[in-house]
């Protein structure tokens, strides 16, 4: 098989692991075998975001050292972070004579987890007895930095026994944003309560989205207002329809 | 709490003003995406007005010296000022030089910028508003709270009131025609009366000496050609090299701001009443107005800040926008270009938190017209807020230990270790967060101990097998 | 320009000269975000003149060989108004015919624009039902009529009066605005001081969203075209 590499990012690390774990089943039923670097850490995306680009560039480039050891593709099952990788890094490294060839280089071969995966996963022939719904967040990096929302419509949506649903406003942000949700908490709280309604309004069995920001913003929403929120990784949730359906 | 978190609470608690906002940005937005019936030929157009005003900020000297020489030519009086009194001392000599007393406004941003109004007011000139989302809001001693729609924060219901208090009309909240009627039968006779008209510019075309005004209302038309004297404000980046390009930044410009394909009017002019002539205004002037752009242009990450064309689809299409609305901004320029624009402009420093009110979602990039990447422009602006920072700072030392964790391997797996202490990882989120939100727990085992685990992964690492 | 002024402009074009001589760093060449929330929304097949004029608002009346005193008799049945109707023309021969016509008609007056703005102000915002002007470029796919006041027809005559009649048929037909900029602009501009493009009668939404017409211009805007512009067969 051959091989790719697995950017885990640490939000999945920390709060999602399975959903690593998944996308290494998804990958390996795609025909690639995943390389874990175990000294991966984070993107930089916190502090790049937050206006620290210097204290960024320096975690940037020890990402761009573990992932560029061999030519693998990298393969990050977040569009959040592989859009910083992607989109990003050229730019905040650019100032680093070193670094600027390779975060070109790093970039160039770096994909989201759906849209490296999608083509080669065989999701239209799926057979399962269980229809299931599941409502959509597509993520703004999904839609605006990798475009990634287009792959997982197309991977979750063409699965012959889900219906896939998207809320009304499903290009507006859920206020995670970050540091914005803790340094505009008010706007930020307005925005994720209407986004959680809204993807409840669409009353489907659960949320699926490929950015775990996104989802820990959500929970934690739900969780502080004793609210419901049954949702997943797209990786796992394609997992275990994959899995359902083959059992 | 700072004044400006105080003003989005208070937004954020006004139901009516929700509603309003959400009503508004729903109906720009699907006017906008309809607008656009041809996606390629919006590229074309996209890629000319793009070329065209991201060339701008090296080519301001010229240019500006060319508009100056070719509106000399034409019969208009061209003035400069540095900032915003120099603007109004200016206006303040040409209409003192007139003896006006009336002047009549069609919408201008440059002129709110400047506070026009308040300023004509000190001095004994009555200013009015011509515009009638302007004319609502000067009604209502309010400031504009959009760019494109100033009173897009009333409903009709709270405009009929403004009318029936303010004006002793007999408005009736349910016909929007007869509201209508009402500001026009006002403002007929302030045009009649007025001695100066005062408007902005869309854009002024260097070479031919041109202002190009963009309108629906007539009210523009009416301010530049009944009053005896117009006086055109302009920020400098309005200038283009010349017209060819005006079709594609109009062709945006409508569509992006309003969903139109044209506005009813489009209005050229390029010089004062001829002397065969019988009407239009017997003077022309031109203020140029600078307030801080110049040192935009000078700063290569942040230049393209002058490429705007105000066309509003950025804050049309921001969250943080529609839910708080303009006046929570408090600055003229509100919403993403305002967040970009204000702390730039002279005494901008203030407005610096203004950047905190941005989730970095990139809609507003999205949706610029020209190109404008205004969340990369965001995040610069944070970078040279932070850098301006002591290194002591609270949130400048949070970084600079995140940083060690992140930078070493080592650290990171252990600090994930930590985390999982019982009542550590909350302290990881502060208040802030966990006011609205819990604090997330983490999972038993990290991907990285369960991959290390699991299949004694790190065989198959090159970096590892290497070693 | 006055001293402080002339300071201004030094110091500002100083600044900017400064700003544009420190080199631009250039961008590393990054992948173009694709924009996927923006589609077309193509129209079955482009308006013709006629449906994209009154998709505007303007009335149109299409005329063949009629004579003028024909054309002005069905713009009056246009306008469809019993009370009596003032008109306001501008100069020269052609103006001058169209008025002696029109006096002919039935609970019409004409007067022209003879005399400084000044002087006819008051009679132009209060008493003028119709000011009438010529135009001699149409653009098709805006339904947009360009009006370039003059000496004969001055500015305020496609303005201030409520309902606006622009006698279009010997007009050149433009198929976009790039057309017409292409090859008119230049010389319209030395010709012109002010130049209007018309795309609808006066409108606003600016109460609520709610659209409404008249809010400071001519609410009514009708447009004399011929067949052959139209091109209808």
């Amino acid at each position: 098989m051959k091989r790719v590499y697995l950017f885990g990012t640490c939000l999945i690390d920390n709060y999602y692991p399975e959903a690593g774990l998944d996308a290494i089943e998804l990958l390996s039923l795609a025909g690639f075998e995943s390389v874990f670097p175990q000294s991966q850490t984070c993107c930089g995306q916190p502090p790049y975001n937050s206006g620290y680009a210097t204290q960024s560039a320096a975690v940037a480039m020890q990402t761009v050292d573990t992932f560029l050891y061999a030519e693998y593709p990298l393969i990050v099952p977040s569009a959040s972070c592989a859009g910083m990788i992607k989109n990003h890094y050229p730019v905040l490294l650019r100032d680093h004579p070193e670094y600027e060839k390779k975060a070109i280089a790093l970039a160039s071969k770096t994909f989201e987890l759906v849209d490296f995966i999608v083509d080669k996963l065989p999701y239209h022939q799926l057979t399962s007895n269980t229809p299931v719904t599941a409502a959509l967040h597509q993520s703004c990096s999904a839609l605006r930095e990798t475009g990634s929302a287009k792959s997982w419509i197309k991977l979750i949506g063409h699965m012959p026994h889900v219906t896939l649903n998207l809320p009304c406003y499903a290009e507006e942000c859920c206020g995670f944003g970050g540091t914005f949700s803790i340094k505009s908490p008010e706007v930020s709280l307005a925005m994720t309560k209407d986004k959680y309604e809204h993807l409840v309004a669409t009353k489907s069995q659960t949320v699926i989205s490929g950015d775990c920001g996104c989802l820990i913003n959500l929970k934690g929403y739900a969780k502080k207002n004793g609210l419901a929120f049954p949702h997943q990784h797209i990786a796992s949730f394609a997992k275990q329809q994959f899995d359902e359906a083959n059992s | 709490m700072t004044p400006f978190n105080e003003r989005i609470i208070e937004a954020l608690e006004t139901p009516e003003l929700r509603s309003n906002l959400r009503g508004a940005m729903d109906f720009l937005r699907s006017k906008r995406s309809l607008s656009i019936e041809d996606y390629a030929l919006w590229q074309q157009h996209q890629d000319i007005a793009t070329d065209v005003r991201h060339a701008l900020p090296q080519q301001l000297p010229e240019l500006l010296e060319q508009l100056e020489q070719s509106c000399t030519r034409n019969g208009i009086e061209v003035h400069w000022a540095a900032d915003a009194s120099d603007a109004r001392k200016i206006f303040l000599q040409i209409a003192q030089a007139t003896n006006a007393t009336r002047v009549i406004k069609g919408k201008s941003m440059a002129s709110e910028e400047i506070e026009l109004n308040t300023h004509l007011e000190q001095h004994g000139i009555e200013s009015t508003e011509s515009d009638m989302g302007e004319f609502i809001v000067q009604l209502a001693n309010e400031k504009p709270s959009h760019i494109i729609m100033p009173a897009l924060h009333k409903n009709q219901e709270q405009i009929a009131e403004l009318f029936n208090q303010k004006l002793n009309e007999k408005a009736d909240a349910s016909d929007v025609d007869q509201l209508i009627g009402i500001g026009r039968k006002v403002l007929r006779e302030k045009f009649k009366q007025a001695d100066i008209g005062v408007s902005g510019v869309n854009f002024a075309a260097a070479k031919s000496g041109t202002l190009c005004l963009v309108e629906n209302e007539g009210n523009g038309r009416l301010s530049t050609s009944v009053p005896n004297c117009h006086v055109a404000i302009m920020g400098i980046d309005k200038v283009i090299p010349d017209l060819s390009s005006l079709p594609s930044l109009l062709y945006l410009l409508t569509r992006s701001a309003t969903g139109q394909e044209i506005t009813s009017y489009v209005n050229l002019i390029s010089g004062p009443r001829k002397p065969d002539e019988l009407d239009g205004p017997k003077s022309v002037h031109l203020i140029i107005l600078d307030n801080g752009r110049s040192s935009i242009a000078s700063d290569p990450a942040l230049a393209a800040t002058l490429a705007c064309i105000r066309c509003g689809a950025c804050m049309n299409h921001c969250p943080v926008y529609t839910k708080i609305g303009g006046h929570a901004y408090g600055t003229t320029y509100p919403g993403p270009i305002g967040q970009v624009i204000s702390p730039q402009l002279d005494g901008g420093e203030e407005h610096n938190e203004l950047l905190n009110a941005c989730s970095l979602n990139g809609a507003c990039g999205e949706a610029c017209p020209v190109n404008i990447e205004l969340p990369d422009m965001i995040r610069e602006l944070r970078n040279q807020r932070s850098a301006a920072q002591p290194n002591h700072t609270g949130e400048k030392m949070v970084w600079h230990a995140w940083r060690a964790i992140h930078q070493s391997p080592r650290l990171y797996q252990l600090t994930s270790l930590m985390m999982r202490i019982p009542g550590l990882s909350s302290l990881l989120f502060p208040r802030r967060w966990t006011k609205g939100r819990t604090s997330p727990t983490p999972a038993n085992n990290t991907l990285h101990a369960l991959i290390k685990a699991k299949t004694n992964h790190d065989n198959r690492d090159p970096q590892h097998e290497h070693k | 320009m006055n001293t402080n002024s002339q300071n201004a402009r030094e110091k500002i074009l100083e600044r900017l000269r400064l700003a544009s001589r420190a080199a631009a760093r250039k961008k590393p060449d990054i992948q173009k975000k694709e924009r996927i929330s923006i589609q077309d929304n193509p129209l079955s097949k482009p308006l013709s003149l006629r449906d994209q004029l009154q998709k505007n608002r303007f009335e149109v009346i299409v005329v063949r060989n009629e004579t003028l005193p024909q054309i002005l008799s069905a713009i009056v049945e246009e306008i469809d108004e019993s009370r009596p109707l003032s008109w306001l023309l501008g100069n020269g021969a052609v103006n001058n015919s169209i008025v002696d016509h029109l006096q002919k008609i039935d609970r019409q007056t004409a007067h022209q624009f003879d005399q400084p703005f000044e002087t006819l102000k008051d009679s132009i915002f209060n008493d003028i039902d119709i000011g009438l002007t010529h135009c001699e470029s149409v653009i098709k796919n805006t339904g947009t009529l360009v009006i370039q006041p003059s000496a004969d027809e001055p500015r305020t005559l496609s303005l201030i009066p409520p309902i606006h009649v622009i006698i279009a048929n010997k007009a050149v037909v433009f198929d976009s605005l790039d057309g017409y900029f292409a090859q008119e602009i230049e010389l319209s501009l030395i010709e012109h001081s002010n130049l209007i493009f018309v795309s609808s009668p006066s409108k606003t939404a600016d109460i609520q969203q709610k659209l409404a017409y008249g809010a400071h211009g001519p609410k009514r805007v009708i447009v004399v075209l011929s067949d052959q512009q139209l091109n209808e067969e």
